[in-house]
């Protein structure tokens, strides 16, 4: 990544945005340090780090959520993924910030929920393990090549309580307690995972995001129960994926009421409430935002709609 | 996809062939709901297939529990959950045949195991007590697949999207 060009729009657009640039600009240049999350399907905790322990991997508790742990001695000769731990699908390497979106959530056991874009399964079989294996998740995903990753995980991780649909997003039928729209963005967020997010970027191809991911949060809010819950959640900085379309939401739906995110230890930003002239609704002030730099972690957005009764 | 519950007496018949072939605790598969396709037996948690009746295009459920052939054949995916409630019909591997079968190898039993593994006595350490046929592959207390034993030879049927060849723990 080192001695990557980042582009200068990019730069310019971050910097009106994000909390200490300098750092900002710094750290999305260094590697991320892997993270696992324990497959509490197949295994407990605490057998599992005892035998991590006994192999001398040096786990670093994620703070807002138990199971999730970054690995502070990989190396490229000392990879978990070559572990017979890995292997039985006792672990699942997965992202510190795309841990947060089903930490939000919180499915309930017996509950229903919709993973709108599930494909490869890292948040599906996360769900699956909040929900004890229990109730139903349907796993969607438009896009019919990635069913087979999300199926092989699925299946890897002991996932019971998982159905597969492929279907648009924007026409899926059904109620559900609880929806989960991770949704498909310009992937900012991304850089210190794959540099190549860069070479993509522009601002054509940033905001032609924002017009499906409206379209796909409206139709979930039409299929989420009354009292249900929404996480919407993208890996890009952009405000117009991220609080506009929020905002979107919250103007179009009077029902629609954006909640409070607190997670313990784990430094966050609040969501931006005007943009190029532009002003959101003040509630997507409760929106969150992870800045690489604040934890030493992927960028990422998250907010949680609730459906009102009436 | 048209998901169709396994009734009483078809769930009966196929658990009863796995458990008499493993000595599964048949209180393992009490949290689990079966169906079936032409092949494979599916299995998923109890109560999803109600659920699963709401939702239009269910491509899949669950996943494989059990191949219908000449005999039953238990999945890698249902044998690293459960294997671990078999008392009969496993093979206990050593470290250099447990890299071997996860690489994706055929696995030759030393002599001593061999005959232990095809001797088929409860005197035999319980570890060691496989007759010909499937068998649940077991290193230390991970179950790591089926195999196909006949006398000393172990024939590795794991899944190919899970074989690592460079496999080295």
């Amino acid at each position: 990544m080192n001695g990557t060009i980042i582009p200068r729009l990019f730069r310019e657009r971050c910097n009106k945005i994000c909390p200490n640039p300098k750092q900002f600009s710094k750290v999305i240049q260094e590697p991320l340090k892997p993270c696992i999350r324990i497959n509490t399907n197949k295994i407990s905790r605490e057998e599992i780090i005892s035998r991590l322990q006994k192999q001398k991997w040096q786990l670093k508790q994620v703070p807002f959520y138990e199971n999730g742990f970054i690995i502070e001695n990989a190396s490229d000769d000392n990879r978990i993924g070559l572990t017979t731990e890995h292997f039985m699908g006792y672990l699942y390497m997965q992202e510190v910030v795309s841990l947060l979106p089903a930490v939000v959530l919180a499915p309930q056991k017996g509950e229903v929920v919709l993973d709108v874009c599930a494909a490869p399964g890292s948040k599906t079989t996360q769900l699956s393990q909040m929900m004890c294996n229990t109730g139903l998740i349907v796993a969607n995903d438009n896009d019919f090549l990635r069913l087979k990753p999300l199926k092989y995980n699925i299946e890897k991780c002991g996932c019971l309580n998982v159905a597969i649909t492929n279907v648009d997003g924007r026409v899926i039928k059904g109620q559900f307690n609880k929806i989960l729209l991770d949704a498909p963005c310009s992937s900012e967020g991304q850089i210190r995972k794959d540099w190549k997010v860069l070479s993509r970027w522009s601002e054509d191809y940033m905001k032609s995001f924002s017009n499906l991911q409206k379209q796909l949060i409206t139709h979930a809010f039409e299929i989420l129960k009354p009292n249900g819950a929404l996480v919407y959640s993208t890996c890009t900085f952009a405000p117009e994926e991220n609080e506009e379309v929020v905002s979107y939401l919250l103007e179009n739906f009077e029902n629609a009421r954006l909640e409070e995110i607190k997670l313990n230890d784990f430094k966050t930003s609040e969501g931006i409430a005007e943009w190029r002239g532009k002003k959101f609704s003040p509630e997507v002030k409760k929106c969150i935002r992870i800045w690489p730099h604040q934890n030493d972690t992927g960028g990422f957005f998250v907010a949680k709609i609730v459906k009102n009764e009436n | 996809m048209k998901i169709e519950m396994l009734n009483l007496e078809q769930r009966e018949r196929i658990l009863s062939e796995l458990i008499e072939r493993f000595e599964f605790d048949k209180k393992v598969f009490d949290l689990f709901e079966f169906y079936r396709t032409k092949d494979n037996v599916y299995v998923c948690a109890k109560g999803a297939i109600d659920l699963a009746k709401g939702i239009a295009g269910v491509q899949d459920l669950g996943f494989a529990f059990a191949r219908f052939g000449v005999n039953l054949k238990i999945t890698t995916n249902i044998v690293q959950m459960i294997g671990r409630h078999a008392s009969k019909n496993f093979v206990s591997v050593s470290e250099k045949e447990a890299k071997q079968f996860i690489a994706g190898k055929d696995i030759e039993l030393s002599k001593d195991k061999a005959e232990q593994s095809s001797a088929n006595v409860a005197s035999q350490q319980q570890t060691e007590n496989a007759t010909n046929g499937f068998v649940i592959i077991r290193f230390g207390a991970d179950n790591l697949g089926v195999g196909f034993l006949r006398g000393p030879s172990l024939k590795n049927l794991l899944p190919g999207a899970k074989k690592l060849p460079t496999f080295d723990f």
